[in-house]
């Protein structure tokens, strides 16, 4: 079976013309009109974009759309567009959600309205051969609406195959062009909408002697944008990865601005550390119950049934506290101090390089990050040789917060290196923080509930005690088995081979030591 | 896919009305559906208003089963298509009898046709020829339309009897009233009888109705042209009770499309 098509003409003819030339030209039957709405949404930082396509939501129902307009996902029937993909009721299109969005919210993107004819292309038996629809479209901005080009959908009918392309014809010799990506691409654009605008990894090009003081600079600016960003989808409450991005804006800044000491002028680095650190505590405890909460689902399934209702009051006595921790939070965002701090930031990254650099503020950013890359690698490396099975898990956790830093540095300067070589060192470390992550996760998660059992002053909580403690005990037996993996793991990456990736990469020779 | 054949050896009973009313009904509940015209009067393919005409013909059925894919149809309503009579299907019986094995052909022709559908209706020809018989061990059911008359319950009895002694299961026959009229007592008291000691028959029956007669006017179904009318009420129904029928026998009704 033949599929649909979407033609458009261009943005000078009008639909009246183009209906009066088709009903001349062929036996036509209006149907119907209607007006409806189309309702565009995506992830803020375009999931779907990613993947090709768009959530359509039409006044009756969802469904994922590709560029060229055609369906490519089951529809479901909804009055309005859920927040999130687990929102929806079980089925199809939130299995694809899901995997697609994870846990971001889905957020208005554009609204096209359409006057719609539906129209019908008859035989002599006045058989309905083929049918059109013809969209004069309008897209709606704040101020008003701004007319988008006339389209024009053929649906074929199974069998009637010289119709549609007697008509396809016709329609191609009136300029009638095929739907593309780069059309609706333009549509948003028109509604101020950027797709893939939001690249909160930095992606910076440095030259090897660009001055080290004017590149931490550059990428000093690229993160404090990366926050702005994300800020208003935090005061919104609209997902829980806004204060991840966030968050991890500001690590990158106090990472990047530790590493590379003396880069910057001794005030200005002593200054962005304190008060980058405390913005980094702010937001501590709003992103651990965060977490909590999205793991929810998963506590649940390791606590026997009949101790499943005793994590009801811990859910609910962790939203209660989430929404404390998120008022704070907002209080702060939105208060002067913030503020100032951010301007003073801004202007200081912003002037230009006369005034005094820091003590390392000339050196060129390649010999710099060379060096600094080797340097953290040396400290894994040492750590790494010294672990076994009995070493405590605190040293998994230093190395993790080493791994962490070393994993930034080969990020920021990844365009003063072979991609493909940096590219193998971080997947590596990716492998190794993987395991390390999650064991910090456990040990985390699992003080947060002994914490939070120890305060629970309710005499009649036994079930939600019960159900904690089974958690805790989960936890335990987790924690035991994932540190031998971390070993492993760490292990793996301290051998030879990376060795001589990481030797390759500083410019060192074999056998520089550690 | 399930093959719903409309069978009844004496004209005019409701047959083609049936066929087009009853996959209408499937075709609105997101069914995809196939009605097969294998009636050379080509009456379910005039409804549809689509020329009756099929590449090949009788060929299609016999040699070229691309040829009988292309030539089906959508009709104007969603999830239902029409594979047109030919006047050439007249001979079809004979033609099928000729080859080796010919209800076996029969049967994967039709499964070729009508894989991608769940439900296939098939409009028969009012005759009891080798056609009919291959298409009694084809089918999964057949919808007996039956005007209750005496003669009616006569042809239905015989059918029966025809399936007891060709070893064809009777619970493949699903006979409804059709053209039935209320008002006539003998309509009445018949029914009553056939429902008492057929317990086959289904309750819903299908009225005399004008506005099944003017399908010939409008060239649509009932539920097209008149919603709400009894006819189209009454088709709902019936089709209701043949999906609950079908699941009390213990098959699988095929899962709506909406």
């Amino acid at each position: 079976m033949i599929g649909e098509e979407r033609f458009f003409f261009n943005s000078e003819t009008q639909l009246n013309e183009i209906m009066e030339q088709m009903f001349s030209a062929f036996s036509l039957a209006q149907e119907r009109m209607e007006h409806p709405q189309h309702h565009y949404f995506d992830s803020f930082d375009w999931r779907l974009y990613k993947s090709g396509c768009s959530l359509l939501f039409d006044g009756s129902g969802i469904a994922l759309h590709s560029f060229e307009a055609r369906p490519v996902s089951p529809r479901e029937a909804v009055r309005k567009v859920p927040r999130f993909a687990w929102d929806l009721p079980a089925g199809p299109l939130r299995e694809r959600l899901t995997s697609l969005l994870s846990m971001r919210a889905l957020i208005h993107r554009m609204t096209v309205t359409k006057s719609r004819h539906h129209v019908k292309l008859l035989d002599k038996n006045e058989k309905t051969v083929l049918r059109i629809i013809l969209d004069q479209n309008e897209l709606q901005l704040d101020g008003g609406r701004r007319p988008l080009p006339v389209s024009l959908t053929l649906k074929p009918l199974r069998g009637y195959g010289s119709h549609l392309k007697t008509f396809r014809s016709w329609v191609l010799r009136r300029g009638g062009a095929l739907e593309s990506p780069s059309r609706f691409e333009a549509a948003l654009r028109e509604a101020g909408q950027l797709p893939l605008d939001y690249r909160p990894k930095p992606e910076l090009e440095f030259r090897p002697d660009d001055r080290s003081d004017h590149a931490l600079k550059q990428l000093l600016t690229h993160l404090i944008e990366i926050m702005e960003r994300n800020e208003l989808g935090i005061i919104g409450n609209l997902d829980s990865e806004f204060l991840h991005d966030f968050r991890v804006a500001v690590r990158r800044t106090r990472s990047a601005i530790g590493q590379l000491k003396k880069v910057l002028p001794t005030e200005w680095e002593r200054w962005a550390r304190a008060q980058f650190a405390l913005l980094g505590s702010a937001t501590n405890a709003l992103r651990d119950l965060d977490v909590y909460l999205l793991e929810m689902p998963r506590y649940r399934e390791w606590v026997p049934a009949e101790l499943a209702a005793g994590l009801v009051p811990f859910s609910r006595g962790l939203r209660r506290r989430r929404g404390n921790e998120l008022r704070k939070l907002k209080t702060l965002l939105q208060g002067r101090e913030y503020a100032e701090l951010k301007a003073r930031w801004i202007s200081f990254l912003a002037e230009s390089d006369d005034g005094a650099p820091g003590p390392r503020g000339e050196i060129p950013i390649g010999k710099l990050a060379k060096k600094t890359i080797w340097k953290r690698y040396a400290r894994i490396h040492r750590a790494v040789a010294a672990m076994s099975p009995d070493t405590p898990e605190e040293e998994f956790h230093r190395l993790r917060i080493q791994c962490k830093k070393l994993r930034y540095l080969l990020e920021f300067f990844v365009s003063l290196f072979p991609k493909p070589r940096v590219n193998e060192l971080v997947i590596l470390l990716k492998r190794l923080q993987k395991r390390l992550g999650a064991l910090n996760d456990l040990a985390h998660q699992q003080s947060f509930l002994q914490d939070f059992s120890q305060k629970v002053k309710d005499p009649n909580a036994v079930t939600m005690l019960l159900a904690l403690g089974c958690l805790i005990g989960r936890f335990q037996e987790r924690r035991r088995r994932l540190k031998l993996k971390c070993l492993e793991a760490a292990q793996r990456f301290g051998n030879r081979e990376t060795q001589r990736l990481f030797l390759q990469l500083s410019g060192k020779k074999s056998g520089g030591g550690s | 896919m399930i093959i719903l054949a409309v069978y009844n050896i004496k004209g005019g009973v409701g047959k083609t009305a049936g066929a087009v009313n009853l996959s209408y009904q499937a075709a609105c509940e997101g069914y995809k559906t196939l009605v097969c015209d294998l009636d050379p009067q080509s009456a379910a393919t005039f409804y549809f208003r689509v020329v009756p005409k099929v590449k090949k013909g009788r060929a299609a059925f016999l040699e070229q089963p691309k040829a009988l894919i292309d030539s089906v149809k959508a009709t104007d309503f969603e999830n239902l298509d029409l594979l047109p009579a030919d006047f050439s299907f007249r001979n079809l019986d004979l033609a099928l009898h000729r080859r080796k094995q010919p209800r076996e052909l029969l049967a994967q022709r039709l499964k070729t046709v009508g894989k991608d559908y769940d439900w296939v209706f098939l409009d028969c020809p009012p005759n009891l020829t080798l056609l009919s018989e291959h298409v009694f061990y084809c089918a999964d059911y057949i919808l007996h339309p039956t005007i209750p008359t005496v003669l009616s319950l006569r042809t239905y009895k015989t059918l029966r009897s025809f399936f007891k002694r060709n070893g064809l299961p009777r619970e493949k026959l699903l006979p409804f009233f059709s053209m039935y009229e209320k008002r006539k007592k003998m309509h009445r008291e018949l029914s009553a009888f056939m429902l008492e000691n057929y317990p086959r028959m289904l309750k819903t029956s299908i009225p005399y109705a004008s506005e099944i007669e003017r399908m010939g006017i409008h060239r649509e179904p009932v539920g097209k042209s008149i919603p709400k009318g009894i006819a189209s009420l009454a088709y709902e129904a019936l089709w209701r009770e043949i999906k609950a029928r079908i699941e009390q026998g213990g098959a699988a009704v095929p899962r709506s499309g909406i």
